[in-house]
This record gives structure tokens, sequence and C-alpha cells, in this order.
């Protein structure tokens, strides 16, 4: 007899201390802090994603020289994890004091209610590239801050194009013709490396396919997914294209190694971030990239050549024990000095884009083509749902891309999903 | 009586108090969580979510991709641990009878995947299969076209089962060993005498006296199939097509996009399914045991 109430307690009590386990004590993100010109103090956890622990080491040792009383401890993630690790310890109330993400990602911690807004006097968001400061506002509030941007673009093996007679594609049509004719040099029968599968960036993939038949992913004011129209339908069916006319493997990038399978010859081409560069540099040294590999603008659709742009971003969760601290290692990340020294150190893009005069970078071809390229770009549409929704993009495009679906009714799927998820907020 | 209650009570404590907050806490919290619609926009106010009955678990039944991680999870347990068993059952025979004086060797070499790395094991069986892999080289050289082992729908999943198959046999042989050693060999020495050759000693003594081995076993893959998770998440992704999309790595999906509660609600399906299906074993179990 005692068993009933007895259970319902305990069942009760386990529930709701489970859900209050790390719960904050209001909820609520009262509005920026001001951060002062002293020295930073006390210990900083820093969480970094996909590899960046080693962009940062260098800063690190200056910020901690500058700022004596203050030490910085780095754990790197994998990128994939990142939104959840970070959701996690929010809820567990054992958040880090500073992130650097996907700018992808920032929306979700802002729904969630898990990030602060940047600090005033953190950096002056004029400063930094226009589309990637406006994906990390909402309502006019900044909760992140852009410290590299990225953008895709086309590479090729220029050996091969040399070979057999051929210059850099600059449309659809000429891409699908330059395919062609690589498909005898290039050791695997697919010449080109295209993503494929939901475990795979395709969402990064169509966004621009999008772009360049036309469209858009969202209306202008971001409040609704604009998913089923001719341009998307378009885009699915030339990505599609790629796959049943034999010119993309189907096991896409196969969990593998873009860089190392383009030097082995087993593709010819593909689509890549500028972080690219310094990588292959390092595998095979810049004598044999300069005269192997090359860079360019990726190919126009009917309505321009637009290429995918993201952002590592830093923000500070609402928890960090020394948000303080993190706002100050931020703002010394982010001063024209440290900017030009990252492009120094890592040869990646700086966010500043003031930093981009710098001689150096001004004289590096291969930002010189992104640079370019960055006159022409699309992000992710800056709200909570675009995760899961670029997972459905993945799952329908790779029914055309097999011939399982037609490409409208993949976007009609799309749509559907779209309005099932809403913006996220 | 009493106070020897008390004391015992005080000295399970320790156990009782870590076995709620690490057991039973996150099983009901999760299980309070699958009815309600709860997400990631919530972790900071958890107490702000909606109840919602069993609104996600109807959503999961109407979502194509779970009921497909289902159909999948069911074809790996289906036909991935009947050939695991008979494979398993097959080495310790070998291993028992056939190869008596290297028997240390092979046992350690059968019984070797199982404590391997799945993560790296799965990341070489993905290159030893990529369309231009190991396998497919090999199958060129004696003029077999081999197929695309994990880009078509059709060859992806008993491309998993052929994997986990290698991995896990170890784990029936060596349990089946230990069965084989507890026959008594008066019995096969009995039914040799009076006129049994191998394949009727095998049906009619060894078989039926490793019942209960082998139900053992089965129960032991069963609950390790149905929440398979790292064979597709390293070698598929989950694809192509949600082929090798199970309902972990459903679960896994939903949690990582933030949709806590179906993911919740997922994992009970998949406790009450093998639950259901581990009962199953079990009564197999007892009743033949008691037989």
């Amino acid at each position: 007899m005692k068993r009933a109430p007895v259970l319902t307690v305990v069942l009760l009590v386990s529930a709701l201390a489970l859900a209050g386990c790390g719960r904050a004590d209001d909820g609520e993100i009262d509005g920026p802090v001001t951060i002062d010109d002293s020295p930073a103090t006390g210990e900083i956890i820093v969480w970094t994603a996909g590899g960046s622990d080693g962009r940062l080491a260098p800063f690190i040792k200056t910020f901690e020289s500058d700022n004596p009383e203050a030490s910085v401890e780095v754990t790197d993630v994998p990128l994939n994890e990142m939104v959840t690790k970070v959701t996690s310890a929010i809820a567990a109330g054992t958040a880090p004091d500073l992130v650097l993400m996907g700018l992808a990602d920032i929306p979700t911690l802002i729904a969630a209610e898990g990030v602060q807004p940047v600090a005033e006097g953190v950096v002056d968001a004029s400063t930094i590239l226009d589309d990637v400061q406006q994906a990390t506002e909402r309502e006019g509030i900044s909760y992140g801050v852009p410290w590299f941007v990225d953008t895709r673009l086309f590479c090729y093996r220029k050996d091969f194009a040399t070979l057999a007679g051929l210059s850099a594609p600059t449309t659809w049509d000429e891409l699908l013709a330059f395919s062609e004719s690589l498909k005898v040099p290039a050791l695997r029968e697919s010449p080109l490396l295209v993503p494929i599968g939901a475990d795979e960036p395709v969402g990064e993939f169509i966004l621009p396919l999008l772009g360049q038949a036309g469209g858009a992913a969202m209306n202008a004011d971001n409040t609704e997914y604009t998913l089923d129209t001719p341009e998307m339908v378009e885009a699915l069916e030339y990505y599609g294209s790629l796959f049943l006319e034999g010119h993309a493997a189907a096991d896409g990038t196969a969990g593998g190694d873009p860089i190392g399978d383009a030097l082995v010859g087993r593709i010819a081409a593909f689509y890549v971030g500028t972080w690219i560069i310094p990588a292959i540099e390092a595998q095979v040294g810049p004598q044999l990239v300069e005269s192997a590999v090359a860079c360019t603008e990726v190919p126009a659709g009917p309505a321009g050549n637009p290429s995918y742009l993201g952002a590592a971003t830093w923000a500070v969760p609402t928890d960090a024990a020394n948000f303080d601290g993190a706002f100050k290692l931020i703002r010394s990340l982010l001063t024209l000095e440290a900017q030009q020294e990252l492009y120094d150190q890592t040869r990646e893009l700086p966010a500043v884009t003031a930093a981009w005069d710098y001689p150096p970078l001004q004289d590096d071809p291969w930002l010189t083509t992104a640079r370019a390229q960055l006159e022409s770009v699309v992000i992710a549409p800056p709200v909570p749902s675009w995760n899961e929704l670029a997972q459905t993009i993945a799952v329908e495009s790779e029914k055309v891309a097999r011939g399982t679906t037609t490409a409208q009714d993949a976007a009609t799927a799309i749509q559907v999903k779209a309005d099932e998820l809403g913006t996220g907020w | 009586m009493q106070r020897q209650g008390l004391v015992a009570w005080a000295l399970a404590l320790p156990f009782l108090a870590i076995f709620a907050v690490f057991m039973i806490l996150p099983l009901v919290g999760s299980l309070a969580m699958s009815f309600t619609d709860m997400s990631s926009r919530d972790v900071r106010t958890p107490f702000a979510v909606n109840l919602v009955g069993f609104d996600q678990y109807a959503a999961l039944f109407a979502d194509e991709r779970f009921v497909q991680s289902l159909l999948n999870t069911a074809y790996f347990v289906g036909v991935g641990i009947p050939i695991t068993i008979v494979v398993g059952l097959a080495l310790a025979l070998a291993v028992d009878a056939g190869i008596a004086r290297l028997r240390a060797v092979f046992r350690i070499g059968f019984f070797a995947p199982v404590v391997t790395s799945i993560v790296a094991v799965a990341i070489v069986w993905r290159f030893m299969l990529q369309s231009d892999g190991i396998v497919n080289s090999m199958l060129a050289v004696v003029g077999i076209d081999g197929p695309q082992w994990l880009t078509d729908p059709a060859w992806a999943m008993p491309s998993i089962i052929i994997m986990t198959v290698w991995r896990n046999a170890g784990l029936i042989m060596i349990i089946c060993l230990a069965g084989l050693q507890a026959i008594p060999p008066e019995l096969q020495e009995a039914a040799s005498v009076d006129g049994a050759g191998p394949w009727t000693r095998l049906r009619r003594i060894t078989l039926p006296l490793l019942r209960p081995t082998i139900l053992l076993g089965a129960v032991l893959l069963t609950v390790g199939y149905l929440q398979m998770f790292e064979e597709p998440f390293v070698m598929t992704g989950g694809g192509p097509l949600g082929a090798t999309t199970s309902v972990s790595l459903f679960i896994y999906e939903q949690f990582g996009f933030g949709d806590y509660a179906s993911g919740a609600a997922a994992a009970y399906v998949l406790v009450v399914a093998t639950a259901a299906i581990a009962a199953v074993w079990f009564r197999m179990l007892r009743s033949r045991v008691e037989s």
C-alpha cells in the first residue's frame, strides 16, 4: 500500500531535481557588461573547437605575459560536439569562461540564453566583416565576436588541368565540362569531391548553390524559410547531376582527407575553405603546392557565384565565472596588431577588415582569391533551427543525388520540415 | 531485529545514494523529460517546459527517420545475432576439438577483436570497404567487380554486420568454450560407443547441453546490438539514405539538435524494446534450464 506514494515522490523529486540541476538563479540575461582597462585576473577557462587551440597558443603566451595575475587554460573540443558540450555545461552549471565555435552555432546558444551580450569596449563592431558581424546579432545586440573568417574556394589539380588543356571553370556548365575532361586523369572515377549524406556538411554546399541559382534560404528579415522555390529546385537538380553524371564520388568525402586525396590524385578538384592552404603547404611544402594546386572563386550559376562564409567566433557563456577575464582576452585577440599576427601565425583571414591591408596579407595570392570571393558570399541562416534543418537538406539532397526522389519533391520535403521547425527563436 | 535492520540500511546507504544519483535519477529524469517539450533553449529555465503527455512518442512514430532507424536496428539484430552465434559456436567447436596444438593462440586471436577499440576497428574497416579499398582491389584481382560496400543502400548494413560479426564472434566463442568444457566427456564417449558419429553427437548431445550458454550469449548480444552506435557512426554516418541509422544514432542526433525531449522519448522506446526482447530470452533460458 505504501509503495505507490513512495514511488510517486521518488519520481517527482528525481525529475524536478534533475531538471533543476545547474539552473541559473533567474534565467534572465542582463544587458552588456562593461569592462575596464585594468589587467585581467584569475583563471580563464577556454574551450576551442576543431584544433584551434594551436592557433590560440601564441596569443595566450602574450596575454599571460601582459596580465601576470591571469592564467588561461585551453581545451579543444571536436567541432561537431561543441554545441552539445556547451549546452550540457550550461545546464550543469559548469560552463567555461569563453568558447570558440562556428558562427552557425551562435544562434542556438542565444536562444538558450547561454551566451552573454558582448561587453562594451571589447571590439568596435564596425571593424568586423559586416556579413559575419550581423550573424552574431539578435535584436541589435551582438553575442559573439568573429576572430577569423573562412570562405570556400574551388581548388583543383593545376597539373591535371594543364595536361587536359583546361582552364579553371567559371560557370556551372564549365565545371561539368571540366570534370568530364578530368575523368581520365583522375585516379578515381569521379574527379570532384562533393559532400553527400547526413554526416557531411551538405548544407554548406547547397546554400551557395541556392544563392548561385538566385534564391535564398530565408526571407529578407530571417523570419521564414523559403526553400520550396524554383531556385532551390534548380540548385538541387545541379547538385544531383554532379553525382548522377559521375562527376562526384558517391562516398563523398568518405570521412577522408581531401588534401591527401588531392595530392595523391584520387580526386582532381574540391571545394574547401582557405584553411586548406597552410595545411597543404605543411604536408608537401609551398613549392609543390604552387606547381600542383590552384584555387579560384567558385563557379557561377545563373545568378552569380556566392560561396559559403563561416567564421570562428568567440562567445562568453552567461554563467561564466570569469567573464571579465574572458572579454579582456577577446579584446586582446581583436586588436589590429593581434589580427595581423594571426595571419602571420596561421595564414587565416582575420575578421577585422583593416588587418587585410597588412602588406604580407596583401601579397598572399591565396588570400587575394579569398578576398575576391568575399565580395559574393552567403552565410548560414542566423536562426537556431538551422543546424537541424541542414540535416534534412542533407538527407533530401542525398535522395536527389542517388536518384530516389526528384529535386522538386526534395525541395517540398525540406520546406515542410522548415515549416515544422520554424526559426527556433 | 529492528536495530539490525537499521544497521543494514545504514550500511547500504552509501551504495543506495550512489545508485539513486547515478542510476535512478537520470533514468527518471529522462523519462520525465520525454513527456515534455524540452529543448536546448530550456537548459537554463528547465521548469518553463510544457507537459505534452505522449505527444513526443506520437511524433516519433510519425517521423520517417525514426521508423527507418527502428527497422534498421531490427535488421541488424535479427540478422547479426544468429550469424554471430553460428560463427562463434563454430569457432568454439573448432578450437575445442580440432585445433588442439595451437588452442591458446587461436583463442587469443579470435578474441582479440572483442577487446580492440571499436572506433579504431571501424575506421580500418571503413578504409578497407571504400569503393577503391583493399577489399574491392583484391576482388578485382580475381575478376570480381566488388560492390559499393558503404555507399550502396543495399550493401551498407550487410557490411556493418560483417564487421560486427568479425568483432563479436570471439565473445561467443569464449562463452561457448566454457560451456563445451562443462559437458561431461563421458556422455560423448558413451554416444561414440553406441555408434553416434560426430554430427549426431553435435546435434543430440553438444547443442542441447549448450543451449543455456547460447541463450546467455544471445542475451548479451541482444543488449549490445540493440544499442549499436559506433559502427554506423564511424563507418557510414548512418547513410547512405539512412540505411544504417540505428535508434541510438537517431537519439544522438536528436540531442545534438537540442531536441532533448524527442531524444529521451526515443531512448525509452529502445529501453522498452530491449527489456521486452531480453525478457523473452530470459524466459527461454529459464525454461530450458528448468527442463
